[in-house]
């Protein structure tokens, strides 16, 4: 589903975020990926989603050399990731409601098709009835099932999340992540960046660690082999 | 809805209801692997994508949110909707004077006499000969030759009391002429006649009573191209303007800019609503230009009228053709496009 192929990256300032990163996620698994602030973590949603690209190597995408994609086939790569950003990126200027459909707009899907599934994804994040309230007037860990219900609308094959659970209490966070398993459990891929080892730990799913834009430590699953 | 402890629905995420623990933590690892119990969804992957049509409600409710902003006072969208406003006004003004300028030249209600002045060794055969190539004219009327001796007779009475000074002159110094008059009166028709009879053999020259008319006729093609040109000057600043307050609407939106961007919008469907914001400044600019216009109009006749009256003349002015008011209307949408597509395409990077 997602490989990294000696991946490095140097932002425009010549920082340089990552250096050298290899990894392979197979289809349907979780993932976390922990690491203090700075350790590239983020930098390596970015490249998934090709908000950033690579200074080398090369990241594949079910299959296919991300940075090579045509500025027509980027939006379909895009459309085929729910991507969960830490701030949310809600919008604030229209209701819980449309911040989700528009999800679904973006994909082209009929507007018949749009209304239900809809109200089906906000029920599924428990937030069936704030459809109509502005997003801004909900708590953080709301703001935060508005995004989830965003990223996961269009029911994407991987979904990526930077810290989803940064600016939540404990409890909210068990509550956040326990959606995510549940997408698991319908077979989507899944890759949570945090820092929060013990949350880590309580879930039980392997992560890859990283440490000044490399990695540290992953499990065997996640390693790129050498005929891959 | 079916809640849960934790307060989340027990149906899935995707919209299909969910087999197995719901809404609770997992104690045990997966390990990669996804429960055989649960039915798999049919998934958005990027080899089953497809490429997007922007879909009517969307682009209703992009409309409906331009038209919110405008509704919600935004400074900088109604200041750019009276500044196309008073440039079409400008716009308009110049199409109605110059209009009415045109009609007042194809309306000419004057007498539309016309004299044709012969050369002094004209024959009788030849004056003959020319009457019958006039008389040929459709709408001549009236058609008479006039004597040196009778044109001396009408110069006399013209001066009055001053003819005496006519009294020393040795010899009739006034050639036979022949004189008409036009039932169409229209300017050009004239012009066009008059010119024909002047290359005539045997005739001199040829005076009309429109010669005014082609005076006015010169003012207003200059009108018009001073008219052209300034609205051209105009409209390019407006269509800068446009463009200007476009680019402060993309950076205030560049959140939901980014946002649409990373969900996998199409260029064109970002650029949709943008549009429609341009569209609308413009039309509604258009709307305004020609409430302003109705109103310069209302004055203006009223003005003219009573200007005519005083002069003991009718003077009727016209408002704005269909085909005018279309234009202006056109305009103000092309305006507001051009400013948006000019911004997009600058500042706005996907």
């Amino acid at each position: 589903m997602i490989k990294f192929h000696n991946v490095s990256m140097r932002y425009p300032s010549g920082y340089e975020a990552l250096k050298g990163v290899s990894f392979a996620l197979s289809k349907g698994s979780f993932y976390f990926l922990t690491g203090h602030s700075g350790a590239g973590k983020t930098s390596i949603l970015k490249l998934i989603y090709r908000a950033e690209r690579p200074s080398g190597g090369a990241v594949l995408i079910g299959g296919r050399n991300v940075d090579q994609l045509t500025k027509k086939q980027l939006p379909l790569l895009r459309r085929s990731i729910g991507v969960i950003f830490q701030d949310y990126k809600l919008l604030y200027d229209r209701s819980v409601y449309d911040n989700v459909a528009l999800a679904m707009e973006v994909a082209g899907q009929n507007p018949d098709h749009i209304h239900g599934q809809v109200l089906r994804t906000l029920e599924s994040v428990g937030l069936r009835d704030y459809t109509h309230q502005n997003p801004i007037s909900l708590s953080g860990g709301e703001q935060q099932r508005v995004a989830i219900a965003r990223a996961t609308v269009n029911r994407p094959s991987l979904v990526i999340a930077d810290e989803p659970t940064g600016n939540l209490d404990r409890e909210m966070g068990r509550r956040i992540i326990s959606l995510f398993q549940t997408l698991h459990k319908q077979g989507t891929t899944i890759l949570l960046v945090t820092h929060d080892i013990d949350l880590v730990k309580e879930c039980g799913h392997p992560h890859i660690e990283m440490v000044g834009g490399e990695i540290t430590k992953m499990p065997k699953s996640a390693r790129l082999s050498e005929d891959s | 809805m079916n809640p849960t402890p934790d307060g989340f629905s027990t149906r899935s995420l995707g919209g299909k209801k969910a087999s197995g623990r719901k809404g609770r933590l997992a104690k045990k690892s997966v390990k990669n692997k996804r429960p055989s119990s649960v039915k798999r969804i049919k998934a958005t992957t990027i080899e089953g994508g497809k490429d997007v049509t922007i879909s009517k409600s969307f682009q209703l409710r992009s409309l409906q949110r331009a038209w919110n902003r405008f509704h919600a006072g935004s400074l900088s969208h109604w200041t750019t909707t009276i500044i196309i406003a008073l440039s079409l006004t400008i716009f308009g003004a110049f199409t109605l004077l110059l209009s009415n300028a045109n009609t007042a030249l194809e309306q000419w209600t004057g007498d539309n006499l016309i004299t044709v002045f012969l050369e002094e060794n004209t024959t009788i055969h030849q004056m003959e000969e020319i009457q019958n190539r006039i008389a040929q004219n459709p709408g001549v009327d009236q058609l008479s030759v006039v004597s040196p001796a009778q044109a001396m007779g009408r110069m006399k009475n013209m001066l009055g009391s001053e003819a005496g000074l006519l009294d020393n002159l040795s010899e009739n110094p006034l050639p036979y002429s022949i004189e008409f008059r036009l039932h169409d009166k229209k300017y050009e028709k004239t012009a066009n006649l008059a010119f024909k009879i002047g290359t005539w053999l045997g005739v001199e020259a040829v005076s009309y009573d429109q010669q005014w008319a082609e005076k006015l006729a010169a003012v207003i093609r200059t009108f018009r191209f001073v008219g052209s040109v300034l609205t051209l000057l105009l409209l390019t600043a407006v269509a800068l303007i446009i463009s200007n307050t476009i680019k402060l609407t993309i950076i205030a939106r560049r959140d939901e800019v980014e946002v649409m961007r990373f969900m996998g919008a199409t260029d064109s469907f970002i650029k949709t609503p943008f549009i429609y914001e341009g569209v609308l400044q413009g039309l509604l600019g258009a709307i305004g230009a020609l409430l302003l216009t109705s109103l310069l109009y209302w004055g203006a006749d009223g003005a003219t009228t009573e200007l005519g009256s005083a002069f003991g003349i009718f003077i009727e002015l016209h408002y704005l053709q269909v085909n005018q008011l279309l234009l202006i209307m056109a305009l103000g949408i092309f305006l507001g496009l051009t400013g948006a597509l000019i911004s997009l395409s600058r500042f706005l990077e996907i």
